[in-house]
């Protein structure tokens, strides 16, 4: 059973004070739709990812909120998985499609976080980690993934100049991206004297607090509009302990490696066949690690590639076009859906300005909390 | 997270000195404590009480925090692998212009956690850097 994009779409991320959640919602439910050339009546799923609307906007029951609010009665729901919502979202709809019960599903990705203060949103997020081994000495989440540096930089001897140049290329990219929270290029200097958030992480270590959605319509059947059509191939979901103490090593994410692993046996490839990807950067170090848990580079190489500029959109081994969380933004339930917009653009040559020379396939590789989930697609505009 | 007094409550012996647990079919030691072993899924687990001395083995010094911890701040925060029990996630305190490094000797202590004004105090054990 096939499995394809027929129509994606993400608003512009960043600080959205005129616009609710429901505002960015339907904006982009109706871009995706009219990518899609279809109309709202031909969807008969709404998958919904979000994290924090119960905690930010006291609002719950997504599923039809979404569903209500576009004058359906279709079955709705909302699934959550900290950071990773999204990419279990669009798990849910591939599956839902293979599994033949429907055709057209509308994947809708929102968060909205620049209504309060950061020191609140910031709490909210907690709610990511083990709240009674971590968050109750006050372990903030940088500090989670600081944590993970700390011992990186034990193990494999690097240091801040191999995380600013994570941070130093995704804003390159983000800078050519219209739809960027912060398009902006930045200089190593920018991101080494940066303030400091949880020691060895700065400020630009650290992906912002955003607002944004995205959209995705997944069809069963190939698409009707005039754009190269590209199928979800691989699509896989993996878990491990939600609190660091318990995990095996703290310089990989053992749920990226086993989803990622998944993912390529399905699609029939191996990590060598991928062209384009985009990778869940929260932080600097979560991108280093994400690259060798994928098996990008090998183990304690990652850093040293980037500062080579192996990862620019024009070189090796594309990473993160969009900007990655750090430049793009990281409205949290919107992001896995993004990532999928953004490879679904690649493979359509429609990335303007960061279009990686004639991509076959591209991943994604959505992480939750410091690692406890993670969701890798991939996609294919090969037939 | 509001807190609760229950909830602080019914693990004030986890909260309150190293009480853990050991699997008696598979040996692995787990704190807080647990009800079935997470490695061989046993429920013939036992309270194991660790000794209070380990060494760091990553640790990072916070310099933004959520709302009940500002007035720690800078503070640090640690993995802490106990010398005959697991790793275990807590603070480390007391420490003056002395430089942490991941291997360092350490022991634990009383101190309370979070909790000023009319919130509820919580207590438990952070950590202490051995004098050579």
């Amino acid at each position: 059973m096939n499995v394809f994009v027929s129509g994606q779409y993400m608003t512009k991320f960043g600080e959205h004070f005129e616009k609710s959640l429901l505002d960015l919602s339907l904006e982009a439910t109706f871009g995706a739709l009219t990518s899609a050339s279809l109309t709202k009546d031909t969807i008969d799923a709404i998958v919904v990812s979000n994290m924090l609307s119960d905690t930010l906007s006291g609002q719950g029951h997504l599923g039809a909120l979404i569903s209500g609010s576009l004058g359906l009665t279709v079955e709705a729901f909302r699934v959550e998985g900290a950071c990773a919502s999204g990419g279990i979202a669009v798990k849910k709809a591939v599956d839902m499609l293979k599994a033949g019960t429907h055709k057209n599903i509308l994947v809708l990705g929102v968060e909205k976080m620049c209504d309060h203060s950061s020191s609140e949103t910031t709490q909210a997020l907690t709610n990511a980690s083990d709240a009674e081994k971590e968050a109750f000495y006050g372990i903030t989440f940088p500090g989670l993934y600081a944590m993970m540096a700390r011992r990186y930089f034990y193990e494999y001897q690097i240091g801040q100049a191999e995380l600013a140049a994570v941070s130093v290329k995704n804003h390159y990219h983000g800078a050519r991206n219209k739809k960027a929270h912060f398009p902006k290029e930045i200089s190593e200097k920018v991101a080494m004297t940066s303030s400091k958030i949880a020691d060895p992480l700065r400020l630009f270590d650290c992906s912002p607090i955003s607002d944004g959605a995205a959209a995705l319509v997944l069809s069963s059947h190939e698409p009707q509009s005039q754009r190269k059509p590209v199928r979800i191939v691989g699509s896989s979901i993996a878990t491990d302990s939600v609190s660091l103490q318990e995990r095996k090593s703290l310089t990989s994410i053992k749920a990226a490696e086993l989803a990622g692993k998944r993912a390529y046996i399905e699609a029939g490839i191996s990590s060598n066949d991928v062209d384009v990807a985009e990778v869940h950067d929260c932080f600097t170090i979560a991108e280093i690690l994400a690259l060798e848990d994928l098996g990008f580079f090998k183990r304690g190489t990652a850093g040293y590639a980037t500062m080579q500029k192996k990862t620019y959109y024009d070189q090796e081994m594309p990473i993160n076009t969009s900007g990655g969380l750090k430049s793009c933004g990281h409205p949290v339930g919107a992001t896995g859906v993004k990532q999928v917009v953004e490879i679904t653009e690649q493979l359509q040559g429609t990335a303007e300005g960061r279009q990686v020379d004639n991509p076959q396939y591209g991943l994604t590789h959505n992480v939750g909390g410091s690692g406890a989930t993670c969701a890798v697609h991939i996609l294919t505009n090969t037939l | 997270m509001k807190k609760s007094v229950v909830a602080e409550w019914r693990r004030y012996e986890d909260r309150y000195r190293l009480m853990g647990s050991v699997c008696l079919l598979c040996k692995e030691n787990f704190f807080p404590r647990v009800t079935h072993c997470v490695r061989c899924g046993s429920s013939d687990v036992r309270d194991r009480l660790f000794l209070r001395e380990g060494e760091i083995y990553s640790f990072s010094k916070i310099h933004v925090s959520p709302e009940q911890f500002q007035k720690q701040v800078p503070y640090y925060v640690a993995l802490i692998k106990l010398d005959n029990g697991p790793v275990i996630s807590s603070q480390i305190v007391d420490v003056g212009s002395e430089k942490l490094f991941v291997g360092m000797r350490v022991y634990a202590v009383f101190r309370k956690v979070s909790g000023t004004g009319e919130q509820a105090l919580t207590y438990g054990i952070k950590f202490r850097l051995t004098k050579k």
